[in-house]
């Protein structure tokens, strides 16, 4: 038995790309809670209808598009089972809008008919009536509904009153209509959308031209991919570039934040370790978590605004061929891109791929590339390394051996898709069927709701999580505390130093002394964490110059294949909680994090393994 | 380009005839019973093999014919491809192979190959 919320629910159903979201937004401004539906990954969405204020008020829950009630993909069944009554946990719908694309009456009037079967109110919603209007498809609402035997509503979902009738008569319980009357059976379904469709005079039409002159650039087998290209390119510099700024200022204050209060509060006997916790445990981690909102605002704002113009299903389908070799949807390839910036907004921005499997394979894989806080580590180990000589043509070998890092990361993620396609999709046919929408400008409103709702996720789900982590590891490295008098580093003495030295067995076979394994622990916080880890315990002090300092010292102690083994290990394992939060979150429990870190530090292993045997074959012992 | 075209012919589903062609349904009783020579070869393809920007009309959807699953005509009919609706192949990701971009009523999808070839066509009447 299931306790539901109080107050009518409202259901909102309509063909992908009928606007239907816009239309959620109007009735419930951003009034909305995001969660998942009860076993599976499909995202739920929920709001409370505006101007019925109150626990008692109507919700509205905007349930996934769908082209009929016979489902294709999880989104479908979810759509079908909660109209059915028959969805785990969901409340059958008191009312049910049927949100129709005006302008493509035909298709969209089919979900109606079908809807109007399941025995619950109906009411139809006209949306993208202006566009009709303009393209000469206009319908009038009162023929509509008395052809229907259902009310009917003009909406338009981008203006800022479209959604008024609407509300109006969802707020008022008294206006809502009875179930329709027994329907015929679902075979003569063509026969009557016809009948109707002459009988509105729906039959001089104008296609959308505008539309068609821009795909004729955008589908080219030539030019469609060059746009691609620039538009990519783009994403990528502004989420690899712009978010510098903001990240640096947050990282800034957060520093000085952390510095103030350790001034401030007193540090002698027990309050050290209440100043430490504050200052080098909470704001930190804080910080640690609000750095990255930059980058997810940038990318959301990216997706966002080519979700809503009817770009990226485009995008998808010139890259179809390419990503479906290895058994991706071409929808994998923005999450896939930003992921060269930070795996956290593009495991975030895999909810752009409806196909679950598709989902997974992507998150399983976009660690692999590889992300901006690698490239610190990269660049200590081959600047100590590589030496800087120049091959032929002006190219530099550290260059070369960067460049060989990037590709490493980008062929082992082809290769895990590649085998997880061997492994789960054997005989399946994946299907396209995609719809191209209309191109249309965004409305500024509703990025802007779709931005504060996924920083409230992050935050909400993410954040919490990071920052317990980061508390953990903090407690980690400063617990217990050096015997009076001791030489060597503090960290040494610490949990994770002994940690650490157990890990230096495991490590041995890979080549990696204690100082590695130590630094290891709390390079799981974040992956640029190893080099001042390793500046810690080699005592070279901290700071920015860590690097500089660090180079010769390690050049000196380390053999070469020390360096390569750990390169190897880095191109692969997940050192960076973050990742398995946002992985968590995105999958709503540890089995998938779990999986995901165990399989990563395996194939680091192994890469390391080879590698330094492989080295010490070659003489670089 | 055509910048309108009048529906309601278009619309009319088209019923197979005993000597082989179609006609549209409510036209049946006026014509003549006389049998009438095959159409041209060229009259029902499957969608994959249409070359691009040639308005076509939806004959019916069979999915056994290309060797697909049989809810793969249910899928298809459900986005859109009904007998006797305008379909235009609009591009394809590069010649032979791969996706393509079709335009069915006054939707735009990508299909794959295999899901273009379920879905015969004819020249408009």
């Amino acid at each position: 038995m299931h306790v539901h919320a109080s107050g009518a629910l409202v259901a909102l159903v309509g063909n992908p790309n009928c606007g239907k979201t816009a239309l959620f937004n109007l009735l419930t401004g951003s009034r909305q809670k995001v969660a998942n539906y009860a076993g599976v990954t499909v995202e739920r969405k929920e709001g409370r209808l505006l101007g019925a204020p109150g626990h008692r008020g109507t919700r509205v829950l905007d349930l996934p598009g769908a082209y009929s009630l016979y489902p294709r993909s999880p989104d479908e069944r979810v759509t079908a089972d909660v109209l059915a009554g028959r969805a785990a946990g969901e409340k059958r719908p008191d009312l049910v809008v049927c949100v129709v694309d005006t302008t493509n009456l035909r298709r969209n009037l089919r979900l109606v008919l079908a809807v109007m079967r399941q025995g619950l109110p109906v009411v139809v919603a006209l949306n993208m009536a202006d566009l009709a209007e303009r393209r000469g498809m206009g319908v009038d609402a009162a023929a509509l509904a008395q052809a229907l035997g259902v009310p009917v509503v003009r909406t338009v979902g981008v203006e800022r009153d479209g959604g008024a009738a609407l509300r109006a008569l969802l707020a008022d319980r008294a206006q809502w209509p009875a179930p329709p009357a027994r329907q015929p059976e679902p075979e003569q379904d063509e026969a009557r959308l016809q009948a109707l469709l002459a009988r509105l005079g729906h039959t001089q039409t104008r296609p959308d031209v505008f539309t068609g002159r821009l795909d004729r650039i955008v589908l080219h087998p030539v030019l469609g991919p060059l746009v691609l290209c620039v538009l990519l390119f783009l994403v990528f510099q502004a989420v690899f570039s712009w978010a510098r700024i903001p990240m640096d200022a947050i990282g800034w204050a957060a520093s000085a934040l952390g510095a103030a209060v350790q001034a401030a509060l007193p540090d002698e006997g027990a309050w050290h370790w209440l100043n430490s916790l504050v200052t080098d445990g909470l704001i930190t981690g804080v910080g640690s978590v609000l750095v990255f909102l930059p980058q997810i605002l940038i990318l959301f704002f990216f997706i966002l605004v080519l979700e809503e113009s009817g770009y990226l299903p485009r995008a998808a389908y010139l890259l179809d061929r390419m990503m479906g070799g290895v058994g991706l949807s071409g929808r994998s390839f923005i999450p896939l891109l930003s992921s060269f910036a930070c795996a956290i907004p593009g495991i975030m921005a895999t909810r752009t791929i409806s196909d679950p499997r598709d989902r997974l394979v992507t998150m399983l894989i976009a660690p692999l590339m590889t992300c901006s806080a690698r490239l610190p580590v990269y660049t200590l180990l081959i600047g100590a390394f590589v030496p800087a000589r120049s091959l032929a043509g002006g190219v530099g070998l550290q260059g070369v051996a960067l460049l060989v890092l990037y590709l490493a990361g980008i062929i082992g993620a082809f290769a895990v898709a590649w085998v997880l396609k061997q492994f789960t999709t054997r005989g399946e046919v994946r299907i396209l069927m995609m719809e191209l929408p209309v191109y249309h400008w965004p409305a500024p409103r509703h990025i802007l709701i779709g931005l504060v709702q996924r920083a409230r996720i992050f935050l909400a789900r993410v954040g919490g999580v990071i920052l317990v982590l980061t508390v953990a590891l903090w407690f980690l490295v400063s617990f217990p505390l050096p015997p009076e008098g001791a030489t060597g580093a503090p960290i040494t003495y610490s949990l994770a130093g002994a940690l650490g030295r157990l890990l230096a067995h495991v490590f041995a076979p890979i080549g990696f002394n204690w100082q590695i394994s130590l630094a290891l622990v709390p390079g799981m916080g974040a992956r640029e964490v190893l080099v001042s880890s390793l500046a810690t315990v080699y005592a070279v002090g901290s700071g920015k110059d860590a690097s500089l300092a660090l180079a010769p010292v390690i050049a000196h102690s380390w053999s070469a294949a020390t360096a390569y083994a750990l390169l190897a290990w880095f191109v692969f394992a997940p050192q960076c909680l973050s990742t398995l939060a946002a992985v968590r979150r995105e999958t709503g429990g540890w089995r998938v994090p779990a999986a995901l870190a165990g399989y990563l530090f395996a194939l680091a292993y192994a890469a390391a393994y080879l590698t330094y045997r492989i080295a010490i074959a070659l003489g670089a012992g | 380009m055509h910048t309108s075209f009048d529906l309601a012919p278009v619309l009319a589903p088209l019923v197979p005839v005993a000597d082989g062609s179609a006609v549209p349904l409510g036209r049946r009783a006026t014509l003549p019973r006389v049998p009438r020579p095959l159409p041209a070869p060229a009259a029902a393809t499957a969608l994959d093999r249409v070359s691009c920007n040639r308005p076509m009309q939806v004959w019916r959807v069979d999915a056994a014919a290309a060797g697909q699953p049989q809810e793969r005509a249910r899928q298809l009919a459900d986005i859109g491809f009904a007998p006797g609706e305008r379909v235009v192949v609009l591009s394809r990701t590069w010649p032979g192979a791969g996706a393509l971009v079709v335009l069915v009523g006054h939707s735009r999808f990508a299909l794959r190959r295999a899901e273009a070839a379920c879905i015969l066509v004819r020249d408009i009447a």
